[in-house]
């Protein structure tokens, strides 16, 4: 019998760093990502909406997390799958519930291995750097925050109300059905911004392409959609009209 | 531990910092390239008498040119209550919607004693919106051809570029024994023969302006380049250099021509004028250089060389300087064709069972095979650069089919028994 | 057939007079639309491309056409000959002269030293695979290789000719390996004395 040479157990602490590096790695990767669109975004009345359905990021995270404390208040409006329609936030959150010890994939498929290596690498540089900085500002807040006992540390500013951002969503959800039965394009990659406003009544009061693909069947197909979607709007919450900036692409798209 | 806690902290805090960041929009996105859904309505007699071929004709017209298309899925046919009035406000939008029409086209004709008037409307059904509407007055005999016409809108309503579907083909057919320039249109109808030398003719190439052709003919006993008026049938012999004189193609510009001769020994490439005087020899090889290809914009070529042993496909600038070897893999290259937009070079590479049509990359990327039935040949774009014409023995005799640029919805549009190949698609009259 | 072929042009020009001449640049007017129902811009009115835009072609009177296909000039022509001078083969894209093909030109060389007032045209041959015009250029490769060979074996250059046809003119219209193997070849066609 050849003796089987006995395996280092890892310590059980060094397994939770590891773990916590890298969905530390994770998160930061998919905002980096994301950026490369915020910055061509224009300013916007709306905050994001896409973490409200988000459970606890994780157990032992306790109240850093912000999904819990920052659901809204339940609407009228039905709530359509939408934690299962974002696919970027959803799918990340769902890794973090289940850690593991492999590198993640990398996103869509878009990038290769070693493309993700670097930019793996990267990013723990500039995090590094950041977080020598950062740390200390965000323990004084979290600590401002934490006399004040709401338990939000270091939830972002909303503008609007909960309740609006929710509307958003939804809205959000009635486009993407559309969208779903009209996509059609010629080009690789089209990217169509558009600015939708809402009436009092629910009707759509207008749209303004904010940005072109110069794909024109592309850009019939996102009209197609919302002339299709416009039927589902209920009426904005408060009697305001609503206004939201909304991108459309393919899906699964490499992003130029 | 203390580690472990403050990077958890850290996180904590982090995360919501820099999401906090995230303004702007929201992303709506959507799987897939869904073909869009077309309804033909069926066509109507505006006043007087109607009669059913004229409708059918154009229904089969619009339906052939735009499933080929690509962009739509065609569906012609009366749905209920369907049929009242082409023009807007005329007909409900909610029953062609609720059929799952996107896109509606009416059309209405009128017949008079030698012509006939029709009106054509496309309509988003969803948007209630009318995109575009035409009406043409001419021949009965031209009613394809009006219809192609509209055909052509139809994409440039939708897609921002006019279709191809009005220009002519054409090509070699070897209908009468020999081969013999003939022209149709694009979908195979309306065949004129051009030539009845009893000779054998090849390679045919439109004038930049599509009234004229350049071809290669042995009507006196040895291959030459003959250039032909189209509309008049006036011809000359510009090059009956000695030895071979090889397939002519035409200069984006219409004032050049490339050509390999092998006045000097072996298979050359050349640039001639439209009258056949040598303006430069670009290639100076022991080597076979033959079969030029322009870049739409006039300072490229590809050819076919076998210097480095085997027919490849080679580029140069048009000057001859710059040679460049484009095919690595595959022993025999041959064919290439610049597409209209520059971006991509179709050529075949032979293969078990013959030759296979092949997009590249100018620079030798991406190298995609578009066919992989029968002996395919011959490949051109269309001036559009949407689709592709080239012969093919997939069945038995050679003949012409046409295919999107992605190989998709390839279609057999030789309609005769002959033999037909070396097709080009002409310009837009 | 030169009737038939005007008969084409004449069909060819009075479709493209016609078709220019009858169709009109009309503007389908937008006030002949309802108002639309719900949110619609009114069309717009559209003006109308005549369905054959190459107005300026005039189709002339056809008297052109007697240019068009000119008689075959009294070039040289093949005749029936006394000798018969073997045909040579090749192998798949290739011009080298075989041994069996060499054997075959000396005595073709022979025979034409023999007869000193034949004149020969060498006509260069491939078989159906590969590009027209590459097949061309390969064609007549085969026919000068012959025809130097001829030379050095001492038939003056003054009496030979090649031409080539590439793969148009098979001996065999068959599509397999032995249609493919007669095909690729070098004739020799005797022109007159």
């Amino acid at each position: 019998m050849i003796p089987v040479p006995a395996q280092k157990k890892p310590d059980l602490g060094d397994m939770v760093m590891l773990s916590i590096i890298i969905h530390l790695l994770l998160v930061l990767l998919l905002i980096r990502l994301s950026s490369q669109q915020w910055r061509r975004a224009v300013t916007p009345p709306v905050y994001y909406v896409d973490l409200v359905n988000l459970p606890v990021a994780h157990p032992r995270a306790g109240t850093s997390a912000p999904a819990g404390n920052n659901r809204p208040a339940p609407v009228a409006t039905p709530p359509v799958k939408e934690a299962m329609q974002l696919p970027v936030k959803g799918g990340k959150v769902a890794k973090v519930k289940a850690p593991s010890l492999k590198p993640p994939p990398p996103r869509q498929g878009a990038e290769s291995d070693r493309e993700f290596q670097e930019r793996l690498a990267r990013l723990q540089r500039q995090t590094e750097e950041r977080h020598e900085a950062s740390a200390l500002e965000a323990l004084r807040q979290k600590v401002a925050t934490a006399g004040k006992g709401t338990g939000q540390g270091g939830s972002p500013v909303a503008n609007e109300s909960e309740a609006g951002s929710d509307y958003a969503s939804y809205i959000q959800s009635r486009l993407k059905d559309a969208f779903a039965s009209t996509i059609a394009h010629q080009s690789r990659a089209p990217e169509v911004l558009v600015r939708i406003s809402i009436a009092r009544n629910g009707r759509l009061a207008g749209y303004r392409i904010e940005r072109s693909s110069g794909d024109p069947l592309f850009e019939a197909a996102v009209a197609r959609a919302i002339a299709k979607a416009e039927k589902t709007f209920p009426p904005p919450p408060d009697g305001k009209v609503f206004e939201q900036a909304y991108l459309f692409r393919p899906q699964g798209v490499a992003k130029k | 531990m203390n580690k472990v806690l403050f990077i958890m902290t850290l996180l904590g805090l982090l995360l919501p910092a820099v999401l906090s960041a995230q303004e702007g929009y929201l992303e709506v996105t959507a799987p897939g390239n869904r073909q869009i859904q077309l309804a033909i309505a069926p066509p109507q007699s505006l006043t007087g008498a109607a009669k059913p071929e004229v409708a059918k004709e154009i229904a089969e017209v619009l339906q052939f040119d735009l499933t080929l298309a690509g962009p739509f899925a065609v569906r012609a046919g009366a749905i209920n209550q369907g049929t009242s009035g082409i023009r807007h406000g005329e007909f409900d939008f909610a029953v062609w919607q609720a059929a799952g029409a996107e896109l509606l086209i009416k059309s209405g004709y009128t017949l008079a004693a030698d012509s006939v008037t029709v009106e054509y409307r496309l309509y988003d059904v969803i948007k209630q919106q009318e995109l575009a509407a035409k009406r043409y007055t001419g021949r009965l005999a031209d009613l394809r051809r009006i219809t192609h016409t509209f055909a052509d809108e139809v994409l440039l309503a939708i897609t921002g570029e006019r279709g191809p579907f009005s220009g002519k083909i054409a090509y070699v057919s070897k209908v009468t024994g020999n081969k013999e320039l003939s022209l149709m249109d694009y979908d195979g109808y309306h065949v004129q023969q051009l030539t009845s030398n009893g000779s054998i003719n090849l390679n045919p190439d439109f004038s930049a302006n599509g009234r004229e052709l350049i071809y290669t003919s042995f009507k006196k006993g040895k291959s030459d380049l003959y250039r032909r008026e189209l509309f008049t049938g006036s011809e000359v012999r510009i090059a009956s250099y000695s030895g071979t004189n090889g397939f002519g193609a035409w200069a984006p510009d219409g004032k050049r021509i490339a050509i390999s001769l092998s006045k000097d020994g072996n298979a050359e490439i050349y640039l001639l004028n439209k009258d056949g005087q040598q303006l430069a020899r670009l290639t100076t090889n022991p080597a076979i250089d033959v079969s030029p290809a322009w870049s739409p914009d006039g300072a490229r070529l590809a050819f076919v060389s076998d210097r480095f042993g085997s027919p490849q496909v080679f580029i140069m600038a048009a000057d001859g300087t710059g040679v460049r070897r484009l095919t690595i893999n595959g022993s025999y290259n041959a064919f290439p064709r610049w597409s209209p937009k520059g971006d991509r070079i179709s050529y075949c590479r032979q293969q078990e069972g013959g030759f296979q049509v092949h997009l590249i990359n100018p620079d030798g990327s991406d190298d995609q095979q578009l066919t992989s039935e029968g002996n395919n040949e011959h490949p051109r774009w269309s001036p559009d650069g949407r689709f592709i014409v080239f012969s093919s023995r997939r069945n038995g005799r050679e003949a012409l089919y046409v295919m999107r640029s992605d190989g998709g919805g390839q279609t057999r549009i030789s309609r005769g028994k002959g033999e037909d190949s070396h097709p080009v698609w002409s310009p837009r009259w | 057939m030169r009737q038939k072929q005007l008969g084409y042009l004449i069909i060819l020009g009075g479709v493209l007079l016609l078709s220019s001449a009858c169709a009109k640049k009309e503007v389908v007017k937008s006030e002949e639309l309802a108002p639309p129902a719900v949110a619609a811009k009114p069309a717009e009115p559209v003006p109308l491309p005549a369905p054959v835009k190459e107005e300026a072609v005039q189709p002339q009177p056809l008297q052109e056409t007697k240019i068009a296909e000119a008689p075959v000039k009294e070039e040289a022509k093949p005749v029936q000959a006394e000798i018969v001078l073997s045909r040579i083969a090749f192998d798949f894209d290739s011009y080298i002269l075989t041994q069996p093909a060499r054997e075959t030109l000396k005595i073709n060389a022979e025979l034409l030293l023999k007869n000193p007032s034949l004149k020969v045209q060498i006509e260069g041959h491939c078989d159906e695979r590969g590009s027209d015009e590459y097949n061309l250029a390969l064609g007549e490769k085969r026919a000068r290789h012959a025809l130097d060979y001829l030379v050095l074996l001492g038939v003056p250059a003054s009496r030979l000719s090649i031409v080539s046809y590439g793969k148009e003119k098979p001996a065999d219209q068959g599509h397999d390996e032995a249609a493919w193997a007669k095909n690729r070849r070098a004739e020799f066609v005797i022109m007159g004395r």
